[in-house]
């Protein structure tokens, strides 16, 4: 085993002076607690790139070399989706900037905090060598993601850099966190600086404390809670912090209040409480859907898209219960992107934290039950149970969604298991979520790409940490970003990457049915363009190209687990795998699907 | 192992058609892309455009154009440049939404340096946000998404209705195909798409919408550089980017044999002119070597047909002084230039500008100086040095290591009366053997210098001489190759035969450079220049990653006396329609190494 922090050492690097402006952003870097930086080289970041090997020592932060900057991006999406906190990014000149978009887009519909440092070839014309500096210069480079991210700059000296740095380290760590962009001009970098510049102190720009909400609303909320007969509370997208959930227990047991969650952001509830409604997934199930029905109260806690939930739950009708919304997510929507969703309701609305706001509704409905609690004790879901189990299934069928989630839900006894992200198809039924580090929720923009480098980025957050990091991949969103597997293997980070493998871009096969359907056309055609087969990828054999241990196609149930046995005690021993598991096309509950 | 026989037509037929009626607005794009004579369409999947999608499987029948699916937008728009590089015709390609949209603007701008015509189609989630599904089709809707890459394509729309389809798309294709080329951007509302045709749409025919001719240079301009050319006593003609035909390459040979011009070409462009002519200056190059530059302080005329960056090109020629001879520069490049990206370059020196299309201002020239009956100026020498003498690989020591420039030689060696289309020479430049004989006998650089480039470019270059009898091969370097490695699926999936070798160094090594140079500068330890560049440890097997994609494979290929054997192999394997692959270890190092910026200290 490698520990990360041992990899690419520099040597010779004696006592080096600060001297040079890019030698500022890396120092400010380090100052911000910035850990890691995944990046792809290029020569628009050379000055930078010697800073931090010659004068940082490459670490804190330490550089991690991926092939792609789609990949530098999603690791460091995992990172903040596992830890709340910054990694950062290096996206060199206009064309690595370009290969990073989507890669940002998703970290900020998932609302990470990312520093993403950027460089353009020299702004000053006469510095550029003839042909590739000019290629690699444009105006105003942080106006192509300007709309997805925080904040961006392209700061014009040293010491405007140091205040850059600063600020982005303030606005990123605040909710609502997304990433930021810092171009650095390649002139600017290799020039020397003012010895006597002084830099700012980190400790005195710090980001707020979380935002509570005002005391009046909390009184109007805290009065229709305690009194609601049916409450449900909706937990969105929340912070991993285990006080936080035990919080979030506390209140709900205190109201008696049905739980509703979601797949598509991290566990935020244990699934397995007798007031969660029904397993967690991207539309409401059945359960859930009547208890927000007969709902006379609804609490919001951040759920990334209430309008939309609502549309799916009570269709064109009414909803007759006085909802609570609580979220600063409108403090960054913008006329752009459409990420903000269909208006949410609100009768009840706070500007303000979930996690404070948890705190605060405790305190006050606490002092308005005088300490009882509102529940009877009594199962409000539809069971705390797994309904199947593993060993009834037959051991010599092919391996269904279902199939693959039980037996998933078998490994995981005596082991800390963190799911960094699931398929579509996942059955959430066959797998409890009951810590806030089981499940890391989706990749926030559903960009496709995402899922092996939030893998490895959550797999480097947590490698000193009990948990066992697994992802459990589709083959279409693994193949578009699967060389990231290097970067596992050079760093040895500790990840299983399993993938359940339709051999096609299923998803989409069900819109082609949908349509065909509507114009009075062929389905059977809907695989045309979608299938990933013929050749079908040997993901182990190109797996193993890379230097990631490898096994595969599983087909049968009966080698399931065993196959996913083996994996982990390569992962548990310091490494990465990736199992190749062959699954049956199909959904355990199917996404919406636009209809005429 | 696939059979090789399976013709592309016959991949991904589908059944039960029946005799479709244009019924849908996205039959509509579809039905156009048809009568536009888009032969394929690249793509990756995605919900925003299933309607179109739907449109070409079942409406079309999902031929004319045919859909080829890639496992990554950065393949989708590269594999459309590549067709483009080498037929000089638009290819089509499909981006999700503004997921993969994003996944292929770095392709894009690639494509837009390269001015390769592109007719990229997009779409958006649907801008009724009643019709919207909650959360996917919120997070893919985005406003205005041609505003991602209207600074680097020629045209973009969002047509609001069927009928305003129509005029887009011969919009599009004028937009795409007129001088100078480049990529152009539809993006189809999913509402729309999905939207029942309202009576019947009328199709105004192709013919009349089509590009127009380029514009020609004033006959005064002609004459006047006529006059200078046929006057000079040493002029130099500067080929740049331009068209595949070979007539217009046939003009080329015809001007310089006339005129006895001293020729230079350059290695980011595709085939202009013969490498072995005797007026062809040096070997191609990628920038300016020793006999350009004596060439240039000889000459009294020098004319620039298109030269790419003709400015950085000057300064690099001015390190002996100023450029004494007259200057012609002839381009249309400047219409296309905005202030956002820097790819105008330097601006030229020029004593006469003429913005016309420089391939047919030859023609002009040609038919100006036949009116002339003016006989050949040429002596029948050679423009530039005698070629170095270089040991053939053949007879070199078997257990040497092998050097970048070596593969292109090689394949040079084992050619034999071989048709060879070779698509990029990484970075051992095109060596001391290989000929350029033909307009497809290579093709060129990415343009924009955005790696990943080189797997896509190669799958649509191959796609574009599939059948013809040329040989497609690519040179590749392991950087490049890995940013877009999966891009070799679709060529395994469609059955398009094709070679691809990898120079492999094991490093992004021209960043290797970079920090050197900067550690000089700040006198800090140079020997740390390999942190965050070397793709080892551990080492990729390239050759297992390329046959785990449907690829036969090679390698690595480490002594020299492996390399001509090996590349016979390959070109014997792609000659049997087989996609073949190579991996070649060479050595760290250029064959002439790049341009370094200099430090805070000067050059």
């Amino acid at each position: 085993m490698t520990d990360v922090d041992g990899m690419d050492r520099p040597v010779n690097v004696g006592n080096p002076q600060m001297g040079w402006g890019s030698d500022v952003a890396a120092e400010m870097l380090r100052r911000m607690g910035i850990k890691y930086l995944s990046m792809n080289p290029g020569a628009s970041y050379r000055g930078f790139h010697d800073s931090i090997v010659n004068y940082l020592g490459n670490s804190d932060p330490q550089m991690l070399l991926c092939l792609h900057e789609d990949h530098a991006v999603h690791i460091a999406q995992g990172y903040a989706k596992a830890t709340d906190e910054p990694m950062g990014c290096i996206l060199h000149s206009n064309v690595g900037l370009m290969h990073g978009m989507m890669g940002v887009f998703n970290a900020w519909c998932n609302r990470v905090p990312m520093v993403i440092m950027g460089a353009t070839g020299p702004v000053d014309a006469p510095k550029r060598r003839p042909w590739i500096d000019w290629i690699h210069t444009m105006k105003d480079q942080g106006a192509l993601v300007r709309n997805f991210v925080k904040y961006d700059d392209e700061p014009r000296s040293a010491q405007a850099l140091a205040e850059t740095m600063v600020r982005v380290n303030k606005t990123i760590r605040t909710a609502p966190m997304a990433p930021a962009y810092v171009c650095l001009d390649a002139g600017l970098q290799e020039s020397a600086i003012d010895p006597d510049m002084k830099l700012p102190d980190v400790s005195r720009f710090l980001p707020p404390a979380p935002t509570p909400a005002a005391q009046s609303s909390i009184d109007a909320a805290a009065d229709l809670l305690v009194s609601a007969k049916n409450p449900v509370i909706m937990m969105g997208r929340l912070k991993r912090s285990k006080e936080d959930w035990d919080n979030r227990i506390k209140l709900a047991e205190m109201l008696g209040a049905g739980i509703v969650t979601d797949m598509k952001t991290g566990a935020s509830f244990p699934t397995d409480h007798l007031l969660h409604l029904a397993p967690p997934s991207n539309r409401p199930r059945e359960e859930a859907v009547v208890a927000m029905k007969a709902a006379d109260v609804i609490l919001d806690l951040n759920w990334v898209d209430l309008a939309g939930t609502f549309k799916l739950v009570f269709g064109r009708a009414d909803v007759n219960a006085k909802v609570i919304h609580v979220s600063v997510d409108s403090l960054i929507h913008n006329g752009w992107s459409s990420d903000h969703q269909g208006m949410p309701l609100g009768d009840v609305t706070m500007l303000a934290e979930p996690e404070p706001v948890t705190e605060q509704l405790l305190a006050a409905c606490e002092k308005r039950l005088a300490g009882k609690s509102k529940w009877d004790g009594k199962n409000k879901g539809r069971t705390s149970d797994i309904d199947t189990k593993f060993s009834d299934l037959n051991q010599d069928d092919e391996i269904s969604v279902e199939a693959l989630t039980l037996g998933m839900n078998e490994v995981r006894k005596g082991r800390n298991i963190t799911l960094t992200n699931v398929t579509i198809g996942w059955a959430a039924d066959g797998y409890h979520f009951t810590h806030p580090m089981d499940y890391l929720g989706n990749d926030g923009g559903g960009g496709l790409g995402s899922g092996t480098g939030t893998a490895i980025g959550a797999g480097l957050a947590l490698k000193d940490s009990d948990r066992t990091v697994i992802a459990v991949l589709g083959d279409g969103d693994t193949m578009q970003g699967s060389s990231a597997l290097w970067t596992a293997a050079h760093y040895s980070i500790p990840v299983l990457i399993l993938i359940s493998n339709n051999r096609s871009n299923f998803n989409d096969e069900i819109h082609q049915e949908t349509v065909a359907k509507m114009r009075n056309r062929a389905p059977e055609n809907r695989w045309i363009g979608q299938r990933i087969d013929d050749p079908e990828v040997d993901i182990a054999e190109y797996a193993a190209a890379l230097g990631v241990k490898s096994a595969g196609p599983v087909t049968k149930v009966g080698e399931l687990i065993p196959a996913i046995e083996a994996a982990l005690k390569v992962v548990e021993a310091g490494g990465p795998y990736v199992l190749n598991v062959h699954v049956q096309k199909g959904y355990a509950v199917p996404p919406p699907a636009r209809e005429a | 192992m696939n059979e090789v026989t399976k013709d592309l037509k016959n991949i991904d037929r589908p059944v039960n058609l029946g005799n479709p009626q244009m019924g849908w607005a996205s039959d509509v794009a579809a039905e156009m892309l048809r009568r536009l004579g888009i032969k394929y369409i690249s793509l990756n999947p995605g919900a925003s455009y299933r309607g179109l999608h739907d449109s070409i499987v079942n409406y079309l029948g999902n031929e004319d154009p045919q859909m080829l699916i890639c496992l990554h937008e950065d393949h989708a728009v590269h594999v459309a440049q590549g067709y483009a590089k080498a037929t000089g015709e638009p290819m089509a390609c499909a981006l999700h939404s503004n997921v993969g949209l994003m996944h292929g603007l770095m392709a894009t701008f690639n494509a837009w340096c390269n001015r390769a015509p592109i007719i990229m189609m997009g779409a958006t989630g649907p801008v009724d946000a009643a019709i919207r599904r909650p959360w996917i089709d919120w997070i893919h809707t985005a406003k205005d998404q041609g505003a991602l890459l209207r600074n680097f394509t020629k045209w973009d729309d969002e047509p609001r209705s069927a009928e305003a389809i129509v005029e887009t798309m011969y919009r599009a294709n004028q937009m795409a195909r007129s001088e100078p080329p480049g990529p152009v951007y539809v993006c189809l509302d999913a509402g729309l798409q999905e939207d029942a045709l309202d009576g019947e749409i009328t199709i105004p025919d192709a013919s009349r919408f089509k590009p127009s001719d380029a514009p020609r240079a004033s006959e005064n301009a002609v004459k006047e550089v006529a006059d200078l050319l046929m006057g000079a006593k040493s002029a130099i003609i500067m080929i740049g980017r331009s068209g595949r035909s070979q007539e217009t390459w046939d003009n080329r040979v015809k001007l310089a044999e006339l005129t006895g011009a001293g020729v230079f070409t350059n290695l980011r462009n595709a085939a202009v002119f013969p490498s072995s002519h005797l007026l062809h200056v040096g070997r191609p190059a990628g920038g300016v070597n020793p006999p350009m530059r004596e060439a240039v302080n000889k000459a009294d005329v020098i004319l620039s047909l298109n030269w790419l960056d003709f400015g950085g090109t000057q300064r690099l020629l001015k390190r002996d002084g100023d450029i004494k001879g007259k200057i012609i520069h002839c381009s249309m490049e400047q219409s296309v230039h905005n202030g956002y990206g820097m790819e105008l370059f330097e601006l030229p020196e020029a004593d006469i500008n003429i913005t016309a299309d420089h391939d047919a201002f030859v023609g002009q020239l040609l038919a100006e100086i036949a009116k002339r009956g003016a006989a050949s100026k040429w002596d029948g020498k050679r423009a530039g040095p005698e070629p170095a003498a270089y040991e053939p690989i053949a007879n070199r020591d078997a257990g040497m290591n092998i050097e970048p420039a070596d593969i292109v030689t090689a394949l040079a060696e084992v050619q034999g009366g071989r048709k060879i289309s070779l698509n990029r020479v990484a970075s051992g430049g095109m060596g001391p053997a290989y000929e350029i004989t033909d307009p497809l006998s290579y093709l060129g650089h990415d343009g924009g210098g955005g790696l990943a480039s080189g797997p896509g470019t190669s799958v649509g270059a191959a796609l574009a001489v599939k059948g013809t009898g040329w040989l497609p091969v690519a040179v590749l370097g392991d950087g490049d190759f890995m940013q877009g490695n999966t891009a070799l699926w679709t060529a395994a999936k469609y059955r398009i035969p094709m070679l691809v070798i990898i120079s492999n160094n094991r490093s992004n090594f021209n960043d290797e450079l970079h920090q050197e140079t900067v550690a000089k500068d700040r006198d800090r330890p140079v020997e740390n220049r390999w942190i965050g560049m070397r793709i080892s440890e551990p080492d990729i097997k390239l050759s297992n990653l390329a046959k785990s994609l449907g690829f036969e494979s090679q390698g690595p290929i480490e002594k020299m006396g492996d390399l001509l054997p090996a590349i016979e192999k390959g070109l014997k394997a792609v000659e049997d329609g087989k996609c073949h692959f190579i991996d070649v270890h060479v050595s760290t190092g250029y064959a002439v190494p790049p341009l370094m910026r200099g430090g805070s200290k000067g050059e």
